[in-house]
């Protein structure tokens, strides 16, 4: 499939309008477009999650936490001794067919790869937020391993923000089920899982997984939240990865273009203070959602996931 | 595999509380997508589907051209977590290209292709979560879909599955069942009645044959029924929408 | 990659309105199947079937192999149809193409969902060592329903198909070869046989067993996989023109008894081969 194409006079519309504060969708800058944010889809997962931007890109994020044996490799023994005692996440993201034109057959396989390694990156990383070591069961043994897997459905720019976003939100609603250890002397250890769902606990760490703000360089301007014109003008992209603190936790330059030192500083810190608001504004979602579905749990009302039928 | 289970309670009610000749729980929404010519998204029982379609347009290789008609190119990707177990599904699994070439084959004859020669129509689905029901509910979704991108066919294409619990035809099994007992499904348009595609995979005694077959017909009328009444809510707001 | 080699469309309209009038060109009845032959090769396990002209050869093999970690006290059956350009001259060698992901299909459907053969006979030792059983069909050469020809192959060498015998004490296990025990016979539980039909004139005309030719003209087409007890191993009607319920019944009642005539001819060969060894 040939590469999306962009005529001139439009690429100059957009330089013009980022310019003067105006984008072809009446937002500015720094505005990023409505976000719809749904938990819990899919019954047979143990966490998932919806990313709806706008009327545009949309992601569905499973999560499914099973067991399974740790990994024993490591560099060195110091590394492998580490690695015996936590759960491990893996992650996965696909890009559908159903998304774009361009993501039939083998189209989209080097942008999964692409997706996948930064998703991989960030919740594997040190910053990942995660707390692994809560996830081992049998240190050397056993222990969860939580399978992350993105499908981007919809494609209008924008992508990776949206990845991460739904993958916290999947996270916030994952729960890891309660196992009772028993030491049967020794050496062998067995365990049990606990069948009472009520028993199951978060995942700890969800609130400390950084978001990711792609920062678009256009002209000699910044803009968030790109749509698939807006990103073909792009010189540039910049990659901030941001946490609940403010911290950044991850930057990847990406584009052909260059970008200056000073511009680069305004950036990160225009991603930084993105990234705070989008998180709190994030977590009130998540927080009304689950206050919405106790209300109607203790009214005993039908909880009714909108999913696709939410009004576009 | 489990041993022998219950699939009919003492009072005749299934697994999930339905009776033999009852359907799923059905909801269906053309237009979900913003890029795709069509598309739409149907929920039957637990299993859920988003079908897109792209097309008529421009045949991406030159191999695929027919001279008199557009050519019908259908793909299926099952979400790793669509399953009880996660698992990764390969495009090339012999069992979703089958589905593929089935849900292909169903639509060939349909969709009135004369009308594009040389051009290409491409049908995506997408299965998010899977209770039983798959070849059944892709043909459901991309007949939707294929409505939704104002593609001409010659009549809506609905699918349904039986099967036999204890020498009793039942209506739309779901996983437990389909791994249980004999399941045909059956591909129907309902204008004239006329069968479009058969498919079964477990033995059934030819005695049976015949009832299980009309119980599955029965069903895809009643889907037709869901089908068709979405179709029309959806023209109405698009009309209501665009007469500001 | 060379493009199927079509036939006129005089030859076409010829062929169709001979079948609108009952007639084919080999002189069959519309429900008539060509000459059956079967020949089972030198060794056990091997047969060939010659359905007119389309030729099939099926090729049974056995293994000890570690059972799958879900079904650990069953045998495996594995089938394999590579279709070779020698017979399909439009197949490039390595790709499967959408007609042999079908035939594998239904093939496999018929043998191994159907259970025709005993898997739990197959166990040696549960958790360790299980039989694995290898079905290989070669396509010689192709003049139309190839699916019919090559289920009766796989059968039939099923049937004829004998594994070394084998002795388990504790856990020790003993493969005698063909020379020290006389070889063990698979259990079958029966026969499933697939019967195709190809359907002309939206649906109004129906035809068993079609040749290369007319396959080529047809509209749509239905393989029913039957076996002697009347019952319905599995069915595949994948698209192509749409039919009443009448016909598809009526095709039922005309696959139950070619099922019974050809499994009667594959029981006659297996009895003419054992007579003679």
């Amino acid at each position: 499939m040939p590469p999306a194409l962009i005529s001139p006079s439009e690429n100059d519309y957009i330089l013009r309008g980022v310019d003067s504060n105006i984008r072809a969708d009446g937002r500015g800058r720094l505005d990023y477009r409505q976000i719809i944010l749904e938990t819990g889809l899919i019954t047979q997962a143990s966490g998932s999650a919806r990313c709806r931007l706008g009327e545009g890109t949309d992601v569905l994020v499973g999560i499914k936490v099973e067991l399974g044996a740790v990994e024993l490799d490591g560099a060195d023994e110091d590394v492998a001794a580490i690695k015996a005692k936590r759960g491990r996440v893996v992650c996965n993201v696909e890009c559908s067919p159903i998304a774009s034109q361009q993501f039939a057959g083998r189209g989209a396989d080097d942008f999964n790869n692409e997706l996948t390694q930064m998703l991989d990156r960030v919740l594997n990383g040190p910053q990942g937020g995660l707390n692994l070591e809560k996830l081992c069961i049998i240190p050397g043994q056993q222990c969860w391993i939580v399978y992350i897997d993105a499908i981007v459905l919809d494609y209008a720019g924008n992508i990776l923000d949206t990845i991460f976003m739904a993958t916290r939100a999947a996270l916030y609603n994952t729960k890891i089920p309660k196992t009772i250890i028993q030491d049967r002397g020794d050496g062998e250890i067995e365990f049990d899982i606990s069948d009472d769902e009520e028993e199951w606990e978060r995942i700890e760490g969800w609130d400390k997984v950084p978001v990711a703000i792609t920062l678009n360089k256009i002209g000699s301007r910044h803009i968030v939240d790109a749509t698939p014109l807006e990103e073909l003008t792009t010189e540039a992209k910049l990659l901030v990865t941001v946490n609940k603190d403010g911290k950044v936790c991850g930057l990847q330059k990406s584009g052909g273009g260059s970008i200056n030192p000073s511009l680069l500083n305004d950036m990160v810190q225009t991603g930084r203070s993105l990234g705070q608001s989008l998180i709190q504004s994030l977590d009130e979602m998540l927080q009304r959602e689950e206050n919405d579905i106790n209300l109607k749990r203790a009214r005993k009302e039908r909880i009714e996931k909108l999913g696709f039928f939410a009004a576009i | 595999m489990s041993s022998r289970l219950e699939l009919i309670g003492p009072q005749g009610l299934r697994t999930d509380g339905r009776r033999f000749n009852e359907l799923r729980n059905m909801n269906c929404k053309p237009s979900v997508l913003s890029q795709a010519d069509g598309s739409a998204y149907i929920e039957q029982g637990n299993t859920k589907c988003l079908a897109a379609v792209y097309g008529p347009r421009e045949a991406r290789t030159k191999a695929q051209v027919l001279h008199n008609r557009a050519n019908i190119n259908v793909e299926i990707s099952l979400a790793p977590f669509s399953m009880e177990e996660r698992k990764k599904r390969s495009k090339s699994d012999k069992r979703i290209l089958e589905i593929a070439s089935a849900v292909k084959q169903t639509f060939e004859p349909i969709i009135m292709t004369e009308l594009y020669a040389r051009s290409q129509i491409d049908i995506y689905l997408q299965i998010l979560q899977f209770d039983g029901g798959t070849v059944q509910i892709c043909i459901n979704a991309a007949t939707l879909a294929i409505i939704d991108a104002g593609i001409p066919m010659k009549d809506y294409v609905c699918a349904c599955s039986a099967g036999c619990i204890d020498d009793e035809p039942v209506l739309d099994l779901n996983h437990l069942e389909e791994s249980n007992t004999p399941e045909l499904t059956v591909a129907l348009l309902p204008k004239n009645d006329k069968i479009t595609l058969l498919q079964m995979e477990s033995r059934l005694h030819i005695d049976k044959f015949q009832q299980v077959m009309e119980m599955a017909a029965k069903g895809c009328k009643e889907i037709h029924t869901v089908l068709d009444k979405a179709v029309r809510e959806n023209i109405k707001d698009l009309l209501k929408k665009s007469s500001i | 990659m060379v493009k199927e080699f079509e036939s006129s469309i005089n030859e076409k309209d010829f062929i169709l309105q001979g079948i609108k009038e009952g007639l084919r060109l080999d002189n069959r009845d519309i429900y008539d199947f060509r000459q059956l032959g079967i020949t089972f090769g030198p060794d056990y396990g091997r047969s060939e079937v010659t359905l007119g002209n389309t030729r099939v050869l099926a090729k049974v093999s056995c293994e000890v192999m570690r059972p799958y970690q879900d079904r650990p006290a069953e045998g495996m059956i594995t089938l394999s149809t590579e279709m070779s350009p020698m017979a399909f001259p439009s197949v490039e060698p390595g790709r499967p193409s959408e007609e042999e992901i079908l035939v594998s299909r239904i093939l496999e459907k018929a043998i191994k969902r159907s259970r025709a053969i005993d898997t739990e006979g197959l166990c040696i030792v549960a958790n360790e060592k299980v039989w694995s059983i290898r079905v290989d069909i070669h396509f010689l050469d192709h003049d139309g329903n190839i699916i019919d020809a090559a289920c009766i192959a796989a059968i039939s060498a099923l049937a004829h198909f004998r594994r070394p015998d084998i002795t388990v004490i504790g856990e020790e296990v003993t493969i005698h070869s063909i020379e020290q025990r006389n070889p063990v016979p698979l259990s079958i539980h029966h026969m499933p046989i697939c019967v195709t039909f190809a359907f002309f004139e939206n649906g109004e005309y129906v035809v068993v067993d079609p040749t290369l030719q007319e396959e080529q003209i047809r509209q749509g087409d239905m393989t029913m996989t039957l076996n002697i007890h009347k019952e319905i191993c599995a069915l595949s009607k994948a698209g192509g023109t749409p039919l009443k319920m009448e016909t598809i019944i009526n095709c039922s009642q005309i696959a139950t008894t070619k099922a019974k005539w050809i499994t009667e001819q594959i029981q006659a060969a297996l009895d003419a081969e054992k007579s003679k060894k």
